[in-house]
């Protein structure tokens, strides 16, 4: 049978597949939302298309982290990597489908942009399903889930996650451009001269092309290059693999990786900013960064990060930085395995760790920082901290105006003030460690004006103040509640303004604190809920056998009264003296008690998730301290009674 | 050691109470038996501990005696000052001076008051003023300490500052500023020469109609500096003596006047170094003011070299913008006048230690008191130790070279003041605390037994502490003593008074090596700021010198009426009503006008008795006098309304009272109505 061709449709069917499969390259293939409580408005949106996944990616392995989901970024490497050949052969395909002679031919050429969204669909549900089920078996949450059932369509429910699924735009564009390919493979085909033969080759070369322009370029800097001079000369989506240690102060403007190889340095040699960053998606791997200058008035870092977007930075050795991160205006940055160490200054005179100024989203994972000033958090919404060390340094934690926190495992050791959290809402420290806070303020953990605060299975271990709330829970619904913690030899363990109503403390076990509880300048804490603590101080009874105390715990001691006026008075407590004071409370009316607080139902037995979330029992020389300093007491109070005496 | 004698002490007490107790009984029974109103038993019926009972010892003062201490505090938003009483916490007195006052009579229809808060506004259509936002008063100074004769006040709303005699404390002037619309803080030299003032917000005074879009913040937005001539003899302001100096649109904030070694040099605080405008509105993309302007680690103190501004002024060197000279920038810069040291961003106070040496900075992030040594200042200026420039050409002193001292103090530090002994106080906002360090150099051989720059001690508040004061700190005489925490929430501490809450005055005694609180004080509007002196340094008059006496102009009233020359006088269409007062008449009882007519009430009292204060409230007008002894006072109404007008006495005066009244009788103008 012969037909004539038809070239005007030929030719516009060839064109609108072309559109076609060209939006489908830019467009969202499959989409994803989820919706969870605790991001009440928000829907979380990703987008899947053959060579990227892009949306709400950040939040969404987050949130997988914790049951143990690995990043998407980990999945379909080598579908992504032949993306771009597959779009470049199904796009020569289409364009030489109509002059092809025969069937088998067409057909032939047709193949690619026809099994594209196939493929893709295919593809993705089987890779859907390896990520949904392939968990790691040490991730936090992974008990709660068993075998999750993923559907490429539909609505369907992941824990407390809603999660609708649907083709994106792509995947119609790419579906009715093998529509119409399946169309020129029946219809005639065309003749064409010579010119438009050539045109056609010189079109298929270049669509072909394609994929090798987009591919990125490594380029090496030896021990003897410039960093800078590299830099300049890469573009967008180049890798740059350093070697050697470079004295150079470097600025980069646009989206590059920077991986070091083994000893890799970029040394300020001690003025300025080392390394700037002003582009997003920038990522540095695997350096040493050190020798920034030492001025505040130009906030001297190791690295500085200003108005990008998504900057990863991993495994970097930071020292000798007056401030090791200032982040300014970057969102959806990671900061993860990173060293920071400060200038050998007096904690005053040092900048901080890193600072987050107005930059949400970011992730701080498994980092150190030793002898900086504070870890800042200001301004910044849904921060994820995690695994992190902070030690000798002012403030483990700066932190205000942000909201919707995570804090979990971290350990703040040796400083000034553990964590200060203030005029922030939605914020949850989890297995944290507050330990020895000594200072002019002395905080464990500062609490002030903030809402909806848990404080769960931490340990504050021999902090001046363990906690201190001075306005928190602050609004109506606000709440505070502390559980599960384990506040052990501290010279406070709880110390409330007055004016803190409405906090809950459950399940913690206040062990051997120099003073369990105190209310600053007069009042009482009787305003918030005291339930099922474990206090070492307490006489208990359990009739019913339900770990329960059936008498209450109450704190109501003259002595604390007094020691509260006079701390110096906190060097007896526990000792004959303090029971002594006690005892003339209930006989010299002069000294009547005022009560502090009442656990109706105090626990028997110590909890031990405080213990074992954060790690061992505290020291022996800790205890061996404290016996000495009764010893001591004991022996002034003798001696002071004999003065009187002669 | 004495720890341990009065612990030992309380055990003994302890082991006699135990060994007297009556078998059976609890040991209250022992402490009933006691002497009727002895003060262990006033101790137990009001449940103090002995602490309580001490701090209550500590504030009482008898009926009929003094306080030893007056605390001038500012009402904030009230537009007013008040004065308590130390260690009492009395409200003494309010001074209104930027919000009328019907009980004072200020501005209530009084035609002097109201002509001052007229002059005192912005004038050029805009509104004659009714409020301000009074934060920091400031006691006159006669060799670096306070004289007690004048208060100087800031507006913190319209760049104000109101004068008041503590001859009669009465707001005698309030002086616009030219170019600025704020005043957060005016200090005085040391011999009251000179009001210095810095401007809060950067304004485009220079540009015509004083516009300029926040586009171009940057460029044609200025800060300033001024320095107003003040005659302490008269209370007034000279303006075409006064001068300006102009800076960076950085928010000049608090300031403090050097003396001794900083004789000579002004400091001022600044924010917003970042020059954000805010606008988080109309562009997501920028963060808001107060996001944008803590980005920086730093802002700048400015330290400026006034007297060599001044000279360079008087060679002719400034230009007159708005009625004022102003020293320009470049001159600034360019002449060593202005230079930036740099300090915690965004800080609330700068002080200095009462000789001059130390000038302390307070970033309220930054939990210590930078302490600035001003030798080193000097020193970095005169070998040219900068660590770079600002944008606007300014040299930066390198922060190192001027640092003296750290002290770590604890969370939000904001003010500082310094007592007698050697110490500073810092209030911390984030603490809720008051913090109590050591000063070094030479104030070393006051504090002896303390480490130089170091804490001390510290004590909670409550709550969300602003300011601190104690007597005669930021002057040459610091008196020590007492100390007062003004907080700005109270939250629980007084009994609930609905949503809006009273302030907390909080008193602590610093005699000791402990700070003690001892009371707590609610306030009426919002202090800010206080100042506190010694009782005795308030010499008021009781009445006023002479009789018809004009409390604006501070002598005899031209509308001053003698007792028997009372009359009405007619001119046209105004009434004039000459009259005195005495308990328990008007003279005249009766003022016959027409419908239409204007009035002009003159009102002498010519009583000279102590506390014998008339009023004058005129019903369905806004007229109330407070004619003081000696006083004259006018009020004009009208064109006024047909009908019957009663007036009469609103301070309680004699038995009479009652009957000291009048009537003001307006007859229509149509006379077909009174005929019928």
């Amino acid at each position: 049978m012969d037909r004539t061709p038809d070239t005007a449709a030929s030719t516009t069917l060839v064109t609108v597949a072309l559109l076609c499969l060209g939006f489908a390259w830019a467009a969202p293939w499959w989409v994803m939302e989820a919706r969870a409580p605790q991001y009440g408005q928000r829907t979380l949106i990703v987008q899947v298309n053959p060579r990227a996944v892009s949306g709400d990616v950040f939040e969404v392995d987050n949130l997988g982290h914790y049951v143990g989901i690995r990043k998407m970024e980990n999945f379909a490497p080598l579908e992504r990597l032949l993306a771009p050949i597959g779009f470049a052969v199904a796009l020569a395909g289409v364009i030489v489908v109509p002059f092809l002679r025969k069937r088998w031919q067409r057909a032939a050429a047709a193949l690619p942009a026809i099994f594209l969204p196939i493929f893709f669909l295919v593809d993705l549900d089987i890779t859907m399903a390896r990520a949904a089920n392939d968990r790691d078996p040490d991730a936090a949450l992974n008990l709660i889930l068993s075998h999750i059932d993923t559907r490429l369509f539909g609505e369907y429910v992941v824990a407390q996650f809603k999660v609708t699924a649907k083709p994106g735009i792509g995947l119609y564009l790419a579906g009715i451009a093998a529509l119409l390919v399946a169309g020129l493979v029946f219809a005639a085909p065309l003749a064409f001269a010579r010119k438009r033969k050539e045109a056609i080759t010189a079109a298929v070369a270049a669509v072909l092309l394609v994929p090798a322009t987009l591919r990125a370029e490594v380029l090496q800097v030896g021990p003897q290059d410039s960093v800078a001079a590299a830099v300049e000369r890469a573009h967008e989506g180049d890798t740059l693999r350093i070697e050697g240690v470079h004295r150079e102060r470097i600025t980069v403007p646009k989206r590059l990786r920077l991986v070091g190889v083994s000893g890799a340095a970029l040394d300020g040699g001690g003025e300025g900013t080392v390394l700037r960053i002003q582009s997003s998606g920038v990522e540095v791997d695997g350096l040493d960064v050190r020798g920034s200058g030492d001025l505040y008035s130009r906030e001297d870092s190791a690295i500085r990060i200003e108005r990008a977007e998504g900057v990863a930075l991993r495994n970097l050795v930071i020292s000798d930085a007056l401030f090791g991160i200032f982040a300014a205006q970057a969102d959806k940055c990671l900061f993860e395995n990173l060293t920071i160490s400060g200038k050998d200054f007096e904690p005053e005179r040092r900048g901080d760790g890193i600072r987050l100024w107005y930059s949400s989203g970011c992730v701080l994972r498994r980092n150190t920082m030793e002898k900086v000033r504070d870890l800042v958090i200001w301004y910044s919404a849904g921060t994820l901290v995690e695994d992190n060390l902070v030690r000798h340094s002012r403030y483990g934690l700066h932190y205000m105006y942000s909201d919707h926190n995570v804090f979990r495992r971290n350990r703040f050791d040796d400083n000034e003030v553990g964590a200060a959290i203030m005029y922030s809402r939605d914020i949850t420290l989890e297995q944290n460690a507050f330990s020895f806070a000594s200072g002019a303020s002395a905080d464990g953990l500062l609490v002030k004006d903030a809402d909806d605060v848990f404080v769960r299975d931490n340990r504050f271990v021999q902090n001046a103040i363990a906690l201190f709330l001075d306005g928190a829970p602050q609004s109506r619904g606000g709440r505070l509640e502390v559980r599960g913690n384990l506040i052990a030899q501290n010279g406070v363990g709880v110390a409330l303004q007055p004016s803190t109503r409405g906090a809950e403390f459950s399940g913690n076990a206040f062990a051997g604190n120099q003073i369990q509880v105190q209310v600053q300048g007069g009042g009482s804490a009787e305003a918030n809920r005291w339930e099922g603590n474990w206090w070492s101080d307490a006489s208990v009874y359990d009739r019913d056998g339900d770990g329960f105390s059936d008498l209450p715990y109450r704190s109501e001691s003259v002595y604390e009264v007094l020691a509260d006026r006079h701390p110096e008075l906190r060097v007896f407590a526990g000792s004959p003296a303090a029971d002594a004071i006690d005892l003339g409370a209930r006989l010299f009316p002069l000294f009547r008690s005022r009560p502090i607080l009442e656990d109706a139902h105090p626990l028997v037995r110590r909890p031990l998730s405080g213990w074992t979330a954060a790690g061992g029992e505290p020291s022996g020389p800790g205890l061996l301290l404290s016996g000495a300093a009764l010893l001591g007491a004991a022996l002034a109070i003798a001696r002071g009674a004999k003065a009187v005496l002669s | 050691m004495k720890t341990v004698r009065i612990l030992a002490g309380a055990l003994l007490l302890v082991a006699a109470a135990f060994a007297l107790r009556p078998r059976g009984t609890a040991g209250i029974a022992s402490a009933s038996a006691a002497a009727p109103n002895s003060l262990e038993q006033i101790m137990q019926a009001r449940n103090l501990t002995p602490d309580e009972a001490a701090a209550a010892l500590k504030v009482f003062v008898p009926p009929g005696k003094y306080d030893d201490f007056v605390m001038i505090t500012s009402g904030g938003h009230r537009g007013s000052v008040m004065l308590y009483g130390i260690p009492s916490m009395r409200l003494l007195k309010e001074i209104p001076v930027y919000s009328p006052d019907s009980w004072q009579g200020w501005a209530q229809g009084e035609m002097e008051s109201a002509e001052i808060l007229r002059k005192g506004s912005f004038g050029g259509g805009l509104p004659t003023l009714t409020w301000g936002d009074l934060h920091h008063p400031q006691i006159s100074l006669t060799n670096g300490k306070y004289d007690g004769e004048w208060l100087a006040v800031s507006d913190k709303s319209a760049g104000r500052v109101g004068i008041i005699s503590m001859k009669d404390l009465k707001t005698k002037l309030i002086f616009k500023t030219p170019n600025t619309v704020s005043d957060h803080h005016a200090v005085f030299t040391d011999d009251s020469e000179w009001l210095v003032q810095s401007a809060y917000f950067p304004m485009p005074y220079m540009e015509k109609n004083g516009y300029a879009p926040l586009e171009q913040f940057k460029d044609k937005y200025r800060g300033s500096a001024s320095f107003l001539k003040f005659d302490r003899k008269n209370g007034t302001i000279d303006v075409t003596k006064s001068f300006q100096i102009e800076l960076p649109p950085y928010f000049q904030d608090m300031s403090i006047l050097g003396r001794g070694p900083s004789e000579g040099l002004l400091f001022i605080n600044s924010m917003d170094t970042e020059l954000a405008t805010g606008g988080d509105l109309e562009s997501p993309k920028r963060p808001p003011l107060e996001i944008a302007a803590s980005m920086r680690e730093m802002d700048y103190l400015h330290v400026i070299d006034w007297k060599k501004a001044m000279e360079l002024v008087q060679a002719g060197k400034a230009r007159t913008i708005n009625g004022i000279r102003v020293l320009p920038l470049s001159v600034a810069a360019a002449e060593g006048v202005l230079y930036f040291v740099p300090e915690s961003k965004s800080p609330h106070g700068v002080d200095l230690v009462p000789g001059g040496e130390y000038v302390t900075v307070s970033g309220k992030l930054d939990p210590h008191v930078s302490v600035y040594a001003v030798e080193k200042i000097k020193k970095a200026i005169e070998t040219k130790n900068f660590e770079g420039k600002d944008p606007y050409g300014i040299n930066i002193l390198k922060y190192d070279a001027c640092l003296e001292a750290h002290v770590a103090v604890g969370l939000g530090p904001l003010h500082s003041v310094f007592d007698d002994k050697g110490y500073g106080y810092t209030s911390l906002f984030l603490d809720s605390a008051i913090a109590k360090w050591s000063l070094g150099g030479d104030y070393q051989k006051k504090n002896k037994e303390a480490q130089p720059w170091k804490l001390v001690d510290k004590v909670s508040i409550h709550y969300n502490v602003g300011h601190l004061q104690a007597p005669g700190s930021n002057t040459r005489k610091p008196y020590g003593k007492y100390l007062v925490s003004l907080n700005k929430w109270s939250v629980d501490r007084f009994p609930p008074l609905g949503p809006l809450h009273p302030q907390n005055l909080q008193l602590i005694d610093i005699s000791g090596p402990k700070m003690v609180l001892l009371s707590d004080t609610p306030t009426i509007g919002e202090p800010h700021n206080s100042m506190i002196m010694p009782l005795e340094l308030l010499q008021p008059w009781t009445t006023y010198p002479e009789t018809g006496w004009d409390q604006a102009k501070m002598k005899k009233s031209t509308y001053a009426t003698e007792q028997g020359k009372e009359r009405i006088e007619r001119k046209g269409n105004t009434v004039y009503v000459y009259g005195t007062v005495i308990r328990s008449h008007y003279t005249p009882d009766i003022v016959r006008v027409k419908e239409g007519d204007k009035v002009v009430f003159a009102w002498t009292n010519v009583e000279s008795a102590r506390d014998a204060t008339h009023g004058f409230g005129l019903h369905g007008w806004n007229v109330n006098l407070s004619l003081d002894p000696g006083a004259t006072e006018r009020a004009e109404i009208g064109p006024v309304k047909a009908g019957v007008y009663p007036y009469y006495c609103t301070e309680f005066c004699s038995a009479l009272h009652m009957e000291m009244t009048g009537w003001m009788l307006v007859e229509p103008r149509s006379t077909k109505v009174a005929e019928k």
